[in-house]
């Protein structure tokens, strides 16, 4: 199998940890790095190989059509359906920071696109990747748990990573639920293994807490907060099932370090290595001809719950599935 | 009365059933503060109940009465701890708050808010007072409330609590064998008999009331909950007074889904900080060849919580100030569970009723 040549669009917040991610596979390398900043883009071509590219996709499929197979969009999130298409139309199989666009409906669009192009579209979910998500997964797969009951999950985010997140977004703002709730969102999608059929959220500017039904009769609770004091993050995921249970989260992890003072805890970041499985998926898909985990289809319905996620909290009440999307109940 | 004459005053306990539980009773035992002088219960109570009634005479040391009238003129108590079945709870508490005793009474604190509504009704007439037993005076809850209410973590935006207990009840509806569901098992579901501690823990937490819950539940583990159509795992988001969210995931998951009693935690979100507490910590881990696979590896090191929440009784009646969970606060809890089973079967989030 050839290895996949990347070009990185958008050389911002996350693109020294994705670049870092494609220079450890063996699947992919990095053949550029593309910012209108061209200090953005010798920065990450300089650090992690490959040729940088001041400009936009648009101008490096003039100047090197052939260079590369393959794109990783890490533009700001308004721009994501756009560069996507555009490599798309390209002939380009496109990996796209979630989610894939502002709307549900523009990423429909643009997994039609994908499929009519025969080329491979991902949504960056990483949660999925996370070693300790992905053993969640095996015992899900495995039988171990039985059937999956309740799926409770928090993911805390300091300000400061959230207000560069803010940053980044020129354009239309996105809402928490569609910006960060929709990592989550698919995260309980892909584990309970069907999408929700209710949807209730309740939070504010920097809470969102999510409470889902499915038709099986399992339910998951998941809160993202983007409002902790500037420093690390926390994560827990809970997964019941009729024969047991999984739990996988920083409290149950920590070590503690003593200067002086409350102790401090310390969690290992395993960050890196669900980025690179999450590239390593990306390019295994695109040799294999094969949909990617997750597809622009998961990518979609997590959008979708987002949405709807979204408006039960603008709403006060509750999303109900119909086969045309949600309503609020 | 002097200070010094309340220290001494020594308060008669009289036991009202123990047909649900002999642990309330039996965390009075031997406390300087109180007196059991006896244990009673109604006269036509089942077969079963008398029994365990007996037991727990048996145990401290004082006899049984089946005439709760006649226990009452006998041993002249002044507080009666009420554990028969939950729906002879109002029935027992408005009893012994009518006879003017003040009420200790086990979990739930009635199958429905009507009940509530009258035992607050008679406890308030009455002017005794009531306290619904909890587990509030765990070391790790105290710690999070003092935590809280310092304003370390600012103020309190959201509050989660999993309370996962790992007990079995019969059989698994996984399973191949059929189970004859027994008599003496009383059918109630977990999220109504269980969820009074979690959500007892957020109100002595926050010291907030849920205004509105949405709730999914299910039968989910056993037979016996599904046979009764009653859950054995819940889920409930509710809006917290003050725009804070809370939120409770409850389930009975059964032995083998945990090594220990169960993954009861606390996550609170404030505007300068968190905290996660893990409700049975203190704990020791002792992993021995002798151990049964249902044995936990855990073992809670604190095993005077029962004890100071009984302290805080005496406090609370030598002083006439609130109980650690008073009627009025125990039939928001119920309450609660109400709007939520409702919210389950409607599918929206539903108003918690307010007292009329």
């Amino acid at each position: 199998m050839s290895v996949v040549r990347l070009a990185l669009v958008g050389c911002g917040a996350n693109a020294a940890a994705l670049a870092q991610a494609a220079a450890d596979s063996r699947e992919c390398e990095l053949a550029a790095a593309v910012d209108a900043d061209p200090r953005a883009a010798r920065g990450a071509a300089r650090a992690w190989g490959g040729e940088p590219h001041a400009g936009t996709l648009r101008s490096l499929l003039d100047a090197d059509p052939e260079g590369f197979s393959a794109v990783i969009v890490n533009t700001p999130i308004a721009a994501h359906a756009e560069t996507a298409s555009l490599a798309i139309a390209a002939g380009k199989h496109a990996l796209v920071e979630a989610p894939l666009a502002l709307a549900a409906e523009r990423a429909a669009e643009l997994d039609q696109q994908a499929r009519a192009a025969d080329v491979r579209l991902m949504a960056a979910h990483p949660l999925r990747f996370m070693p300790a998500n992905v053993h969640v997964r095996q015992a899900l797969d495995g039988g171990e748990l039985g059937r999956p009951g309740m799926l409770r999950s928090h993911r805390w985010m300091p300000r400061r990573a959230a207000a560069d997140g803010q940053r980044r977004d020129h354009g239309p703002q996105a809402p928490l639920a569609v910006r960060e709730g929709v990592h989550d969102l698919d995260q309980a999608c892909w584990l309970m293994g069907e999408a929700p059929a209710q949807i209730h959220a309740a939070g504010g500017a920097e809470l969102l807490h999510v409470h889902l039904g499915f038709d099986s009769g399992a339910m998951a609770v998941c809160g993202v907060s983007t409002g902790l004091p500037p420093g690390e993050g926390y994560s827990s995921l809970t997964v019941i099932g009729s024969l047991g249970a999984a739990y996988a989260d920083d409290h149950h992890n920590v070590q503690l370090v003593y200067r002086g003072g409350r102790p401090q805890a310390l969690v290992a970041d395993q960050r890196a290595l669900s980025l690179r499985a999450q590239l390593d998926e990306f390019a295994n898909a695109i040799q294999q001809q094969r949909d990617p985990s997750p597809s622009g289809a998961d990518a979609l319905a997590a959008l979708r719950a987002a949405e709807a996620a979204q408006a039960s909290l603008a709403s006060g009440r509750t999303a109900h599935a119909t086969a045309n999307g949600y309503v609020l109940v | 009365m002097s200070s010094s004459e309340t220290s001494r005053t020594t308060y008669r306990v009289l036991a009202l059933s123990a047909a649900k539980h002999d642990y309330v009773a039996l965390a009075f035992k031997d406390h300087p503060r109180f007196e059991v002088v006896g244990v009673a219960d109604e006269p036509d109570a089942a077969g079963w109940v008398h029994e365990r009634n007996r037991r727990l005479a048996s145990d401290l040391g004082t006899a049984y009465e089946p005439d709760i009238d006649a226990a009452i003129a006998r041993r002249a108590p002044n507080v009666a701890v009420v554990s028969p079945e939950a729906a002879r709870h109002a029935r027992l508490s408005v009893r012994a708050a009518q006879a003017g005793l003040h009420v200790v009474q086990d979990k739930p604190m009635a199958p429905n808010v009507a009940d509530c509504d009258a035992i607050v009704a008679a406890v308030e007439r009455a002017g005794v007072q009531f306290l619904l037993w909890n587990r509030n005076t765990h070391p790790a809850i105290e710690d999070a409330r003092r935590i809280v209410q310092a304003g370390e973590i600012g103020e309190p935006r959201a509050v989660h609590v999993d309370f996962f207990f790992c007990k079995d009840a019969g059989v698994l509806l996984d399973s191949d064998e059929d189970e004859d569901v027994p008599d003496s098992w009383l059918g109630e579901g977990e999220l109504r008999v269980e969820g009074i501690y979690p959500l007892a823990y957020i109100r002595h937490v926050l010291n907030l009331d849920a205004t509105r819950v949405f709730a999914r539940t299910a039968s989910h583990f056993f037979q016996r909950h599904a046979a009764r159509g009653v859950e054995d795992l819940a889920s409930l988001t509710f809006d917290l007074a003050g725009g804070a969210v809370g939120s409770l995931c409850i389930g009975r998951i059964g032995r083998p889904s945990h090594p220990n009693l169960g993954e009861i935690r606390l996550h609170l979100l404030g505007s300068s900080g968190s905290l996660v507490v893990a409700e049975p910590r203190p704990e020791i881990a002792v992993y021995t060849r002798g151990l049964a696979p249902d044995d936990f590896r855990n073992r809670r090191t604190d095993t005077e919580h029962d004890r100071r929440q009984v302290d805080l009784l005496a406090e609370a009646l030598d002083s006439g100030g609130d109980t650690l969970l008073t009627a009025r606060q125990g039939r928001h809890i119920a309450a609660i569970v109400e709007a939520a089973l409702a919210s389950a079967r409607s599918g929206r989030a539903e108003a918690v009723p307010r007292p009329s």
